[in-house]
């Protein structure tokens, strides 16, 4: 009996488990966290090329992975602002959803800037790499500027 | 027999505008339009002036400035004389920038940072006007501003000025030429020096952060440990040119006009200076951010 019952309960358990998740997948809170997380990634592989080019690490080695970490990463962010996720704990502004075209375009051209300080990096000409990373830096702002909530 | 009667403005404009050429071919005390654009910059008249996301042509009006009392639209500052400041004199300029009054004897609001103005040096605000001087007119009217009862009256201005508005008020320093740039010229305190709630602003706490009409945050640039800015010069310098601070992250909102019309168009001594006097603040308490969540 009570063997019947701990399998009873470990089914019951597991149906839940799957079921919710498959309810779950992509529900908005999740995928706002996703692209919070991807964002504070990219931001992470940018701060670290930053301490690279203001001096404050010699690092050089890391330079290259750093980098690429950042077009993959920015990659993903096209996926990351489905419709329907625009409430929410997000700063992410309705603008977005309400003229994807451009929020499209300013993606693609971040990513852009993304690719060329990879290839500066690749390069490994310093004074490249920060001039790369300054344009990169103003197509960050520039889209968070037209499409990022201020802090509260 | 019919007679020709000039018009009267019109000839008076042309005397006025002769004199100018004239006292300019001659060096006579003419400011330097060069100096100016360097200093118009530094200033970001651009960042409200122009109205870059609505692809507005420079200096032609500039985007909305939502404040506490009201949206701000700052004026037409192109050389057309209808709907800009193309008819005014040097001493008009030097009057609207530095005391904020207009031409016509009209008070501005302090939304225009003439308070920091006043402490510009008069060769500057010479070079500013020679500089405007040449900006391309643009015969358009801006929008005017928007704002709530009793702030849309400005006869109150008046009072505001003899209650707030002391040209001779050294409590800020700008002698030094970091402290020039962050209390006049660049103006850093108008966001992040913490306002009364008539909108004067509070000196005993300078650069320690404010609450913006908009719901952004001017953040606290005082060293204090917990709510201040721990960046060192690397990091203010950097960030200053870029907008990238050290977790990575680019600055949005306001912050990035004035990186991209203002500091990252300083020369490194400028930039140098901004960065040392911001460094030897001191802290001041005053937490304004909740720890963000993302």
């Amino acid at each position: 009996m009570q063997h019947f019952v701990r399998v009873a309960l470990a089914a019951v358990l597991a149906a839940a488990v799957a079921g919710g998740a498959a309810a779950a997948a992509n529900a908005p809170e999740h995928v706002i966290k996703y692209r919070q997380n991807l964002m504070k990634a990219v931001g992470g592989h940018i701060g670290n090329v930053a301490l690279l080019v203001k001096g404050q690490v010699d690092f050089a080695d890391g330079l290259v992975t750093d980098t690429q970490a950042i077009v993959d990463l920015l990659g993903n962010a096209g996926i990351a602002f489905p419709e329907g996720t625009a409430e929410g704990k997000t700063k992410a502004r309705p603008e977005i959803w309400q003229d994807r075209a451009k929020f499209d375009a300013a993606l693609e051209d971040t990513i852009g800037k993304a690719r060329a300080l990879a290839m500066a990096a690749e390069g490994g000409d310093m004074a490249a790499v920060g001039a790369a990373l300054g344009a990169l830096g103003k197509s960050c702002s520039a889209c968070h500027k037209s499409f990022r909530i201020k802090d509260e | 027999m019919p007679q020709v009667i000039p018009d009267q403005g019109r000839v008076v404009r042309g005397i006025a505008l002769a004199a100018a050429t004239i006292l300019a071919a001659a060096g006579a005390h003419a400011g330097d339009p060069a100096r100016g654009a360097y200093l118009a910059a530094v200033a970001g008249c651009a960042s409200c002036h122009t109205d870059v996301e609505g692809r507005g042509p420079p200096y032609a009006g500039g985007p909305a400035l939502k404040s506490d009392f009201g949206t701000f639209r700052a004026p037409n500052i192109t050389a057309d004389p209808d709907y800009g400041i193309g008819t005014w004199s040097e001493d008009d300029f030097v009057r609207a920038l530095k005391r904020g009054v207009s031409p016509g004897g009209q008070p501005y609001y302090p939304a225009f940072p003439y308070v920091s103005y006043a402490h510009m040096t008069d060769r500057d605000a010479r070079d500013l006007y020679a500089f405007f001087r040449t900006v391309e007119p643009v015969p358009e009217a801006a929008p005017g501003h928007e704002l709530a009862f009793p702030f849309s009256v400005r006869l109150g201005l008046w009072a505001w000025r003899l209650l707030y508005f002391d040209p001779s008020d050294e409590a800020l320093d700008t002698t030094s030429r970091g402290g020039y740039l962050a209390n006049a010229l660049s103006h850093c305190g108008e966001c992040h020096t913490p306002r009364n709630r008539l909108g004067a602003l509070r000196t005993g706490m300078a650069m320690a952060g404010a609450r913006l009409g908009d719901g952004d945050v001017a953040g606290n640039l005082t060293p204090d440990p917990d709510t201040g800015l721990d960046w060192d010069a690397t990091d203010l310098r950097f960030f200053l040119q870029t907008g990238l601070t050290p977790d990575g992250d680019a600055a949005g909102g306001a912050m990035a006009l004035v990186v991209e019309h203002s500091t990252g168009k300083m020369t490194p001594e400028d930039l140098d200076a901004l960065v040392a006097w911001l460094e030897a603040l001191p802290p001041v308490r005053n937490a304004l951010k909740k720890p963000s969540s993302d």
